[in-house]
């Protein structure tokens, strides 16, 4: 598991815990964001959490952003990002 | 990195055509969005071709499509509407959304229920398996009522969590709600659009 993926899952279960989000079973890469256990309010926080962590929010970098449908493509999304 | 360099989602309501009405049936069937509605059953495309004919001229419905930038992502709809309050719903039909689209159809839907249908009182109803609009709307201030029994039409029955938001407090609790979110919401909720313009590009 490469360092950045990680820092985002073990944000991700931290966001989580602190919203009293309970999270699918298995966590992988194919689960569907929306029916992932975490709600709208613990994705801004997660992704907030982690521009503070990592210094860039792959989802502003671009006006013609692809926004992620399952969790892998939110992880590439960090992976791929032109960083600033 | 400054506010002017982030791009942040641009949110527009419309509201629906007949161009629009298959979309909607496709997405208000799939299981995601079915098992979070009152009325769980799947819709045939001629109950929707009559449902939308029973909109014409009906005042006491409004159905909106909720975009994000360049594409329509769900609907927001408001129900029961009267001189002073109306109930809104809405669900997401595509999976592919900025995170926390969720706060932005909250925030869109208290804004147009205050400025653009004039209402005093905006009602919401979820049902209990589902926490996290719950959880929103007690985060934006909503009042908790007494929670009332819901049966489907399989003889089920579910609690329904009831809220209502007096919409004159909205103006006033809108910048303090915003700023205990996360900034990018925040930015985000600056570029709804409660009418359609020109390029939604």
């Amino acid at each position: 598991m490469t360092d950045l993926r990680a820092t985002i899952l073990d944000t991700l279960h931290a966001v989580a815990e602190q919203q009293q989000c309970q999270l699918v079973d298995p966590l992988d890469d194919e689960v569907v964001l929306l029916e992932s256990g975490l709600d709208s309010l613990g994705f801004a926080i997660l992704v907030a959490m982690l521009e503070e962590q990592l210094e860039f929010d792959p989802f502003t970098l671009s006006d013609t952003p692809v926004y992620p449908r399952t969790l892998g493509e939110f992880i590439a999304c960090y992976e791929q990002a032109p960083r600033p | 990195m400054t506010t002017a360099e982030r791009h942040l989602p641009r949110t527009w309501l419309t509201p629906i055509s007949a161009a629009d009405i298959e979309k909607l049936r496709l997405w208000r069937n799939l299981p995601r969005v079915r098992t979070n509605s009152f009325d769980q059953c799947e819709i045939s495309s001629d109950e929707q071709q009559r449902w939308f004919a029973g909109l014409t001229g009906d005042s006491s419905r409004r159905y909106l499509l909720f975009g994000q930038n360049d594409k329509a992502i769900g609907c927001l709809s408001f129900t029961a509407i009267t001189a002073t309050s109306a109930h809104w719903g809405c669900y997401l039909g595509e999976e592919q959304v900025w995170p926390g689209t969720g706060l932005l159809i909250e925030i869109a839907a208290l804004d147009y229920a205050e400025q653009m249908l004039g209402l005093a009182t905006l009602h919401a109803e979820v049902l209990a398996h589902n926490p996290g609009p719950a959880k929103v709307h007690r985060l934006f201030g909503y009042t908790e009522g007494e929670p009332r029994l819901h049966r489907f039409a399989d003889g089920r029955e579910e609690q329904v969590l009831c809220f209502s938001y007096p919409l004159g407090h909205w103006t006033i609790r809108r910048p303090r709600v915003l700023a205990s979110l996360p900034a990018s919401v925040q930015e985000a909720a600056d570029q709804i659009y409660l009418q359609p313009f020109t390029s939604r590009g």
